[in-house]
């Protein structure tokens, strides 16, 4: 199989060197011909679940969560970049 | 060096004889004496834990009641929020992250007493089977320094199995906490999808992790599960169960399944004569042998490797170099295209890249919405056979701990390790890894898969397992 691996590369936002897309062209192919042992099984009687869990429609009432002051100093602190006590980010829009 | 229960450091502590002070100072002169040659530790919580201990201290001199693991050392993988340490999920792109809140676990252990030691090695973002992707350094198995500790927990596997902490908690998502822990001759536990809440747990794959522990018995395990187990409002999945207490362990009675599936061609023959040796001591204690068949397992493997990465690239959005780790320059789309780039390693990258994939247009269906049929069918076999018999045994994994850097070209090669334990995540059932004996100089482990919610069986057995064996008593000898 061959995979355009710019093309994925630049969905998943991924800077990737030469040498890297070179290994990648051979592995990704080998890994998902392993995968594809998966078309043998005969699921047409199989109607699919999307999760295995006891728990179902786990909702909470809609309302905004005061986090104390301390918590909140530690998630801005702990954004690369902020400015008065919020998350700074370059412009979407040039 | 002595390998302690957890019940007997409580009363350690309990009795006075020893301080949870003086407990804290040795464990960690130990580590910084030992752990040189092992790596398991990537840092140690000296300050905080010493803190912890004068609290506990106070608490036994003033009389008061002790909560339920007063003074018990634990460590945590990298990858496990504890606010004011650093949680970098051994990935350049976090190097520098520091945890603002507390991972639910973690909370429920100090809650309960316990000592948070330190943080320990992992693979980068928990991908990989032998913590070498880890960005950090690498851990060397203590049973012999050439080999690998197993993964993606390998440092918490390697941190009991040295015997610097009798507790290290890790996550599983397809057999990482019941693989490193074969590998390093300890007990590993992976409950069922839903008991443990992963509020906190930097993820990996979503529908797939599960937060286990590494003891040195069941019963330390389910001790521990115990107190970070049950409903969090923080996790949508975890359930409203209290865990039970193990019964009785006996086989007596017990319908042990065999999987023929799990003795394929491949397997390492040692490996193979400790596991059918540990299904005769069943047999002679009383279980009743069950010859089952599980004509998916081969599938399970493959199935993993479609739904983790496709999981795991869309988690793995969010780091971007905004909200997390170091900016990179440039326009918005060059510093994401940069951050992550740079700071992400080779492993990493090519999951992003498989998940990435397998969700494009034209491919989702024959990859992604295949792999959950299968997955459903795989789930509906396991509910089938677990009608039949109480618990499942296998190998832990298909051979023991191999060569440091043997698999690190060789992706699919990597992933087999994996081939036994992936499908209990794939299932979302209990699965336990005991050992089971060595091969090679090297330990084995024998895995009980239990039904999901029904982990307090796997336990059950791997505990009447470890009443009649002494494989848990040998220890490395560093």
């Amino acid at each position: 199989m061959n995979i355009d691996i710019d093309h994925v590369a630049k969905l998943a936002r991924l800077q990737l060197g030469v040498e890297e897309k070179t290994k990648l062209a051979e592995q990704l192919p080998a890994i998902l011909d392993y995968v594809s042992r998966l078309q043998e099984v005969d699921t047409s009687a199989v109607s699919t679940r999307d999760y295995f869990t006891e728990a179902f429609n786990v909702l909470r009432s809609d309302e905004i969560v005061i986090i104390n002051q301390a918590e909140h100093d530690a998630l801005i602190s702990a954004f690369p970049v902020s400015a008065a006590g919020a998350l700074q980010v370059p412009g979407v829009f040039e | 060096m002595t390998f302690p229960t957890i019940n007997a450091i409580i009363d350690e502590i309990k009795s006075g004889r020893t301080s949870a002070t003086q407990l804290v100072e040795s464990t960690l002169a130990d580590i910084k004496a030992r752990d040189g040659a092992i790596g398991a530790f990537l840092e140690t919580f000296d300050a905080d834990a010493l803190a912890q201990a004068a609290a506990i201290d106070a608490l036994v001199k003033s009389g008061a009641e002790l909560p339920p693991l007063a003074g018990v050392p634990v460590a945590i993988k990298d990858n496990m929020l504890f606010a004011g340490h650093k949680a970098t999920a051994c990935s350049s792109i976090l190097v520098e992250h520091t945890a603002a809140y507390t991972s639910t676990v973690v909370e429920r252990l100090i809650g309960a007493g316990a000592i948070i030691i330190g943080r320990t090695n992992m693979d980068e973002f928990a991908m990989g089977s032998s913590t070498e992707t880890s960005a950090c350094q690498k851990t060397y198995n203590p049973w012999d320094v050439t080999k690998i500790p197993g993964g993606s927990s390998g440092g918490g596997a390697a941190a009991v199995a040295a015997g610097f902490v009798p507790v290290a908690l890790g996550s599983d998502t397809g057999g990482s906490v019941r693989q490193p822990a074969a590998m390093c001759g300890v007990v590993g536990m992976k409950p069922s999808y839903g008991r443990v809440s992963r509020y906190g747990i930097i993820a990996l794959g979503s529908s797939l992790d599960q937060v286990g522990t590494f003891t040195h018995s069941a019963e330390d395990a389910a001790l521990v599960l115990s107190i970070i187990g049950g409903r969090d409002e923080h996790d949508a999945t975890s359930v409203d169960r209290l865990w039970g207490q193990v019964c009785p362990p006996s086989f007596s009675g017990l319908r042990v399944g065999v999987p023929k599936e799990y003795f394929v061609d491949g397997m390492d023959d040692e490996v193979r004569n400790r596991i059918n040796e540990a299904i005769e001591v069943m047999k002679q204690a009383g279980a009743e042998i069950v010859d089952l068949s599980l004509p998916l397992t081969p599938y399970a493997l493959p199935t993993y490797y479609i739904i983790q990465p496709a999981e795991a690239s869309s988690n793995l959005g969010r780091y971007d170099g905004m909200r997390y780790g170091t900016r990179a320059p440039g326009s918005l789309e060059a510093s994401y295209v940069n951050a992550r780039g740079t700071g992400f390693g080779p492993e990493v990258k090519r999951r992003i890249m498989l998940g990435t994939f397998i969700l494009s247009a034209g491919y989702y269906d024959s990859y992604y919405k295949k792999a959950l049929a299968v997955r459903t069918a795989i789930r509906a076999e396991f509910d089938d056979a677990f009608k039949r018999v109480d618990v499942i045994v296998s190998p832990t994994a298909p051979g023991v701990a191999w060569n440091i850097g043997e698999k690190m070209d060789d992706p699919v090669a990597m992933y087999l390790a994996d081939v036994f334990t992936v499908a209990a995540n794939i299932a979302g059932i209990a699965g336990i890894s005991v050992p089971c004996g060595l091969a090679h100089n090297l330990p084995v482990g024998l895995q009980f898969l239990a039904g999901s919610m029904q982990d307090e069986k796997a336990l059950q057995a791997a505990a009447a397992y470890q009443n009649i064996t002494k494989w848990h008593d040998q220890h490395p000898l560093v």
